[in-house]
């Protein structure tokens, strides 16, 4: 059993490590034109749902919400900071805390990078940065930035990775009354799901934008790499199955080094108090992990302070990448062993739709209040964490409330 | 269309109402050295907005703003960009947390934005009409 701390008292944890960088920002602020300038976000947000099946999770962490309410899902805080050295060279540094794939608070260099502005529209970045997998991605934990409560995670769910260490070149060139954009990165990144450590070495990808003078942007991204899940349980069954006939299902579900990818094109649109954005998205890969298809289409309007907004979406397993041939009935053995490939094989699937409901209020200066809610549809464990046998029948009804925070 | 227009104004009126401001003119002002001779509201959206960082001479520009609290930013920004305050910190917000931009440089009142941009070439603020002397110059009058 798991004992739930209060997300206050974790949150409270940092409060000496956020203190300390505000009071560092706020002295380099004093002195007037420092070189330095520090930025910061939080969220403090809590969800309920109807369910006690299964975890309302932002996908990857081990705990989540269901009858119970959790302040540990949405709840987080960030501080950035970047030093100018001149026109030329700059350094940013962010730290990131919010419940981590391993269920704790523990903040973490989300960013490390130097940045050399060769010319006004060409930079090269070199450390650890954001994985621009997504239209939204360097800023997907600002709430403040963003309409929605959360990004949809039928689509941003999708990608247990975040950020990459290696380097990238940015190109930014006007091209008639639009602003387009290159964006070509490589290295290797690292991650944690559900208390499992995953890596995806040689990545490599591009992001394209296009930013038109009518508020209409659109983008394209493709990144791919090879993929490791290190899990001791999973090469165990692998190792099993290669000693039998069927050694070709170990082989498709083995996820040591192998191909996988990540595509999407996205269009959003903000003019005249419309907001509108959508992305499509594909994930392949040549393991157990299942190639899958999520896509989301957001709508809001903004009345003065307060804008409501719906978004549809939606996640699908295209294919499971395990072909189970293992027959029934020869003996017990190889029944159970069919058997716990189709447990593997059917944890993993990843199908549910969301209907979401929401709405922003620009309260004050810097701080924006939401309240969303979602029918999620899903069938099996969907983006749930420890679901039981039970869950995937019903509709789940999620309730969320947060205020985002920017300074 | 007219909707829009409608609700954009209501909008406006209500937050320049809240705010208790009379309609003053402003006006964008650039350091005397600056070449250009007039920028349009377009170009000087583009810089306060983040979206593009030069100024029609191609120099890199140095945006200032006065604080969040002067009716006289509030009046710019809706003016010049057609955003609300939220919007703007909204839009920043994403520049800033992608690591692609920094905000303009935010100054205690306009005699400092006028010192600021008297003394720096590629500087770019706004004032209140009014308050415009020989050390700056303008480029944009809003109403």
């Amino acid at each position: 059993m798991v004992v739930k701390m209060l997300p206050i008292a974790r949150l409270a944890r940092l409060a000496p490590v956020a203190l300390a960088i505000v009071a560092l920002g706020a002295q380099a602020q004093a002195t007037g034109d420092s070189p330095f300038t520090f930025s910061g976000f939080a969220t403090l947000g809590v969800v309920q749902t109807d369910n006690d099946a299964g975890h309302y999770v932002i996908s990857g962490q081990p705990r989540g919400a269901t009858t119970s309410a959790s302040g540990e899902v949405d709840s987080k805080v960030g501080v950035q900071g970047t030093y100018k050295f001149n026109k030329m060279f700059s350094a940013t540094a962010q730290v990131l805390s919010k419940q981590n794939g391993d269920g704790n608070f523990t903040p973490e260099l989300e960013w490390a990078f130097a940045k050399a502005q060769i010319t006004p529209g060409l930079s090269v970045r070199v450390g650890r940065m954001g994985g621009p997998f997504f239209a939204v991605s360097d800023f997907r934990d600002v709430g403040y930035a963003n309409i929605w409560l959360r990004p949809p995670q039928d689509v941003y769910g999708q990608v247990p990775v975040s950020r990459f260490d290696g380097a990238d070149v940015i190109y930014q060139m006007p091209l008639g009354s639009s602003t387009v954009s290159v964006q070509v990165f490589g290295g290797r990144a690292k991650g944690i799901s559900d208390r499992t450590d995953l890596t995806l070495k040689k990545l490599f990808g591009v992001n394209l934008t296009a930013e038109l003078e009518n508020g209409l942007a659109l983008r394209f991204g493709h990144a791919q790499g090879k993929l490791t899940v290190e899990s001791a349980s999973l090469n165990q069954l692998v190792s099993v199955l290669r000693t039998t006939p069927f050694a070709s299902v170990g082989n498709e579900l083995d996820a040591n080094n192998k191909d996988a990818s990540f595509t999407g094109i996205g269009a959003s649109y903000d003019q005249n108090n419309l907001i509108a954005s959508f992305e499509y998205t594909k994930r392949k890969t040549d393991s157990y992990v299942p190639s899958t298809t999520g896509w989301y289409t957001t709508l809001g309007y903004r009345f003065g302070k307060v804008a409501p907004y719906v978004t549809l979406s939606q996640v699908k397993t295209d294919d499971s990448n395990v072909n189970n041939t293992i027959p029934t009935g020869v003996n017990v053995q190889l029944t159970t062993l069919k058997l716990t490939v189709d447990g593997v094989v059917s944890g993993q699937a990843l199908i549910q739709k969301t209907t979401a409901v929401g709405v922003r209020w620009d309260v004050w200066r810097n701080i924006a209040l939401k309240a969303q809610y979602e029918n999620v549809r899903p069938e099996g464990p969907g983006l749930f964490a420890n679901t039981t046998a039970n869950f995937g029948k019903d509709k789940v009804n999620v309730y969320s409330v947060a205020a985002d925070f920017v300074f | 269309m007219n909707n829009k227009h409608f609700i954009k104004r209501t909008v406006l009126f209500a937050l320049l109402a809240s705010a208790g401001i009379a309609h003053a003119q402003l006006a964008v002002i650039v350091n005397p050295k600056n070449p250009a001779a007039s920028m349009t509201a377009d170009q000087v959206a583009g810089i306060f907005l983040g979206k593009s960082s030069t100024l029609p001479s191609g120099a890199t520009a140095a945006p200032a703003d006065l604080p969040e609290s002067a009716a006289v930013r509030e009046q710019f920004y809706s003016k010049v960009t057609g955003k609300q305050s939220a919007q703007v910190k909204a839009a920043w917000s994403r520049l800033v947390f992608s690591g692609k931009g920094t905000p303009p440089k935010e100054l205690a009142s306009a005699a400092e934005v006028k010192k600021f941009v008297a003394g720096n070439p590629d500087a770019i603020g706004y004032v209140e009409k009014s308050a415009v002397d020989g050390s700056v110059k303008v480029v944009l009058s809003v109403d």
